[in-house]
């Protein structure tokens, strides 16, 4: 409550003093107007630079094209634009009336803001495949060949630059009227972006700056949602801009007006997940998942209880009320089959290969990391991959989801030729990947991990700038749930140790909704305890949710309590497959893991 | 387009265009060549080469004001900015080696700007010149005009490009730099202190620079505000010839020259930065597009 007592009192009091200003501190009027608009620089440049992770040096761009265009427009209403920027050199007079003037400044700030988003858009496309330094030099480059440009353009006055007209005297004080107009836009900006930052398109660009890998294999287009931060950022300040009337500093282009706005996260711009998290064990609030184990081990218990919340109340010693209309709920929604897809562990049951990897090679410089590796995963089934360190497995599953190319040999995902397709593509198709050092966006909180994480493989671009819908939150609660994670739902993820970001990783795989996933030792950094319980869960995802599951794994008493059909790779080549006592017992396998010859 | 008549009418000028081209070319490489340097060994992408640059052009207008023969600014203007050069990364650049490149855009750019004012406060912002008091060749039966100065300024660019060279190759701290280029943990594991390294490179691509910027105030002009093309071209060649390319520097500056010479002539020489600037754009968006091509994860 006093937080919110706080944050009216704070916006009342900043409201009061721009609504107050030009009478209260007359003589500043100029300068409290250009207040205004560097808050809405800050803004526009946070939006990319802070939010989005792309730094940029080339706002002026923007402004320039918001500022000319609407120069122009006000001047060209009444003369011609040519005539009026090479007399004013001559110091001619220039009247205009008020309704000219005003329809000049009305017609001439939406049409500097579309310009400017056109400008954007156009530029947006080309640049925003760049990353890091190589945006940043690009957007330098941008900003001062426009300057440039302009200073040499003798239409839109060249080196002298032009000067808007000045408002007659029948409408009053100019600079009143443009201070207000400036904080107007100050306030609508502010709005704007606390509403952008609420939709998932916020949380879209946030996630690409903790990273853009992970954003990519969960299937994000990365480049799609950039591009509109691009266009917002065109948006706001060019609108703006267009009219600041100080001609002597902005107006002239062969300054090199940086928008030196306010820079954040200069320590990591791009926020590569710090990892802040600590031994498995040891004691965040009293030990690593307090309570969670419990969650593992009575989860059963729980669940016929319906569903986790009423476990809780249970806990509680209140009796879930349920609706007489809703059967119990066995099952939390979340872990109900959601597409109809039949289950089961298909151990030597249905032989539809869903994924089908042939002959595929591939070598990095001199090292075969896979030589002719040929290998299939039923749909429905769990399929294990062991081998030494080294022997090739992680660089099969970035070939299989797209991260390099292969040599040679095809990989097949439902009938469909993967090898091709880039990271994102594969991803949308259903298959995923969890990573073997876990990748989470690590700035973010749990609960927005999941939730940016859920299958928008239909949405379309309108549904990005929608607010989250309910229901994908009360989802993402009850995978947290489900991997034992609800009670740090509002931790930031990079707070978590490095076997509860693991497991995070496979509730935001979860999420996503995958007809495949595939695992990176899911169990490396997991407590024993908790791995009996990660078994089942995925046992569970696998017989529930009908995923597919093939996963890297290094512990034995995993693979022989989890998977049907195992393979084994050495030195790049596959040593060995079948049932995972088979493969256990095969002295070639022993061998191999042990170093004999 | 009268501009482009002239050079399909009198050809020889597209003769003129070159030569004047090539010889920039080669001042622009040597810069271009501190900036892989420095880029190559401490990961840095120094935005304040071009105002090294213009450090030693001023070196170069200093003499020439006390009545010195600016030739011999070239060597002082190189021992001049290696001094400044060491005295940068022990007051600023050895705090962000190592750090976010974002970091080392940003305090590099920070520092051209400080350059850039001071020289402003010191010399004014007029466009100066070094005069040589060279000559003029007319070859061609006086088509085509070569100034004296710039052919010596490119024999000197090549000289000292190739000293450097050598001192990498050959010297012991040449050897240290390009091991601590290729791994810097290891460099320090086995002996080398690898702030000396740092600090040594950075006083040597100033000089460098310094050099080069002298070579400009003699065979060009040179004012407080012209350091940023510089940089970009240094950048935009590096970019185009690939780190640690010395030839392909070389090839690059002088391409990069002469493609400027025509766009100042067929454009108007009032937007020969703009193409530069917009040439800059036009080789990162030509790099991306090859890079995403390729099924990759991009850096």
């Amino acid at each position: 409550m006093n937080a919110i007592a706080g944050r009216v009192v704070l916006y009342g009091a900043i409201l009061l003093f721009g609504i107050a200003g030009p009478y209260v501190f007359p003589a500043y009027t100029q300068q409290m107007a250009s207040l205004w608009l560097f808050i809405v620089f800050a803004l526009s440049w946070d939006v990319c630079g802070g939010q989005m992770g792309y730094n940029s040096f080339g706002n002026v761009f923007f402004l320039g094209l918001g500022m000319y265009t609407c120069a122009v427009t006000q001047v060209g209403l009444v003369y011609e634009v040519s005539e009026y920027t090479s007399a004013r050199g001559g110091s001619a007079e220039f009247a205009f009336t008020s309704g000219e003037w005003l329809t000049g400044l009305l017609l001439g700030l939406p049409l500097g803001a579309v310009v400017a988003v056109l400008g954007a858009v156009v530029f947006g496309m080309f640049i925003l495949a760049m990353r890091g330094h190589y945006f940043a030099i690009c957007t330098l480059g941008l900003g001062i060949a426009a300057g440039e440009l302009a200073a040499g353009w003798d239409w839109i006055g060249a080196g002298s630059g032009m000067t808007t007209p000045m408002s007659p005297s029948a409408l009053g004080d100019t600079n009143v009227l443009l201070y207000y107009l400036a904080f107007v836009l100050a306030v609508i900006a502010f709005v704007f972006f606390r509403w952008l930052y609420s939709t998932r398109f916020g949380l879209a660009i946030n996630a690409i700056r903790d990273g853009e890998e992970k954003a990519e294999a969960m299937g994000l287009r990365t480049t799609r949602d950039q591009g509109h931060g691009l266009g917002d950022r065109g948006r706001v300040p060019r609108r703006c801009r267009g009219h600041l009337r100080q001609p002597q500093d902005l107006h002239r282009p062969d300054r090199r007006g940086f928008l030196r706005c306010n820079v954040r996260r200069l320590d990591d711009p791009h926020g590569h997940p710090r990892r802040q998290g600590h031994a498995v064990g040891a004691g965040d609030r009293g030990g690593d998942l307090p309570g969670d184990e419990g969650a593992v081990l009575d989860l059963p218990a729980r669940l016929a209880a319906g569903g986790p919340r009423a476990a809780d109340r249970a806990d509680r010693g209140v009796l879930p009320d349920r609706d007489p209309r809703v059967p119990a709920r066995a099952l939390p929604p979340a872990l109900r089959p959601r597409r109809g897809r039949g289950g089961g562990r298909g151990r030597g049951g249905e032989m539809s290969a869903m994924l089908e990897v042939s002959g595929v090679t591939k070598a990095f410089g001199g090292v075969v990391a896979n030589d002719d590796i040929s290998l299939q995963v039923a749909q429905g089934s769990i399929v294990g991959l062991i081998g030494p360190n080294g022997s090739g497995k992680t660089t099969l599953f970035s070939s299989i989801v797209g991260y390099h190319p292969v040599d040679s040999g095809s990989i097949r995902f439902e009938g469909e030729e993967l090898s091709r397709l880039r990271v994102p593509e594969v991803a949308r198709r259903g298959l995923l990947r969890t990573f073997q050092q876990t990748r989470i966006y690590g700035e973010m909180t749990c609960t927005e991990n999941m939730v940016i994480s859920a299958d928008l493989r239909k949405a379309g671009v309108l549904e990005l700038f929608r607010a989250q819908p309910r229901d994908v939150e009360q989802r993402a609660g009850e995978l947290l749930e489900f991997v034992g994670l609800y009670e740090k739902r509002r931790e930031r993820a990079g707070s978590l140790s490095f076997g509860q970001q693991k497991l995070l990783e496979l509730a935001m795989a979860l999420m996503n909704d995958p007809r495949m996933l595939m695992l990176d030792e899911p169990t490396a950094g997991i407590n024993p305890t908790l791995i009996n319980g990660l078994i089942d869960r995925l046992t569970r995802a696998n017989t529930e949710l009908g995923v597919t599951l093939f996963v890297i794994e290094h512990n034995m008493r995993v693979i022989m309590n989890l998977v049907g059909h195992v393979y084994c790779l050495a030195h790049g080549q596959l040593l060995a497959d079948g049932r995972p006592d088979e493969v256990k017992n095969d002295p070639r396998v022993l061998d191999a893991y042990l170093g004999a010859t | 387009m009268s501009s482009l008549d002239i050079l399909v009418q009198a050809p020889i000028f597209n003769l003129q265009l070159i030569i004047e081209g090539l010889l920039i070319g080669a001042i622009f490489a040597l810069a271009a060549y501190g900036l892989a340097l420095v880029w190559g060994v401490m990961n840095i992408i120094n935005v304040s080469q071009g105002e090294l640059v213009m450090l030693g052009g001023f070196v170069a207008v200093y003499f020439h004001g006390a009545g010195i023969h600016p030739i011999y600014a070239v060597p002082a203007a190189a021992v001049f900015l290696y001094i400044v050069g060491y005295l940068l990364y022990r007051l600023v650049v050895f705090r962000i080696v190592g750090r976010d490149m974002f970091i080392s855009l940003l305090a590099t750019f920070g520092l051209s700007i400080i350059l850039q004012q001071l020289m402003n406060q010191a010399f004014g912002s007029d466009v100066r010149t070094a005069d040589a008091g060279m000559g003029t060749q007319y070859l061609f039966g006086s088509q085509i005009t070569v100034g004296e100065i710039k052919v010596v300024a490119f024999a000197l660019a090549i000289v000292v490009g190739a000293i450097l060279a050598w001192f990498l190759k050959r010297s012991r701290l040449g050897q240290a730099i390009r091991a601590t280029a290729q791994d810097a943990r290891a460099a320090r594991v086995l002996g080398i202190d690898i702030h000396r390294v740092y600090a040594q490179t950075f006083a040597l691509n100033a000089a460098l620079c310094g050099a080069a910027g002298a070579l400009v105030a003699m065979a060009y002009t040179v004012h407080p505000y012209f350091g940023l093309p510089y940089t970009v071209r240094s950048f935009m060649i590096v970019i185009i010839a690939g780190l640690g390319n010395l030839p392909g520097v070389i090839i690059a500056g002088m391409l990069l020259g002469i493609a400027e010479l025509y766009a100042g002539f067929i454009l108007g020489t009032q937007f020969q930065l703009a193409f530069v600037f917009g040439l800059l754009v036009v080789v990162l968006v030509w790099r991306s597009q090859r890079l995403a091509r390729k099924r990759q994860f991009l850096e």
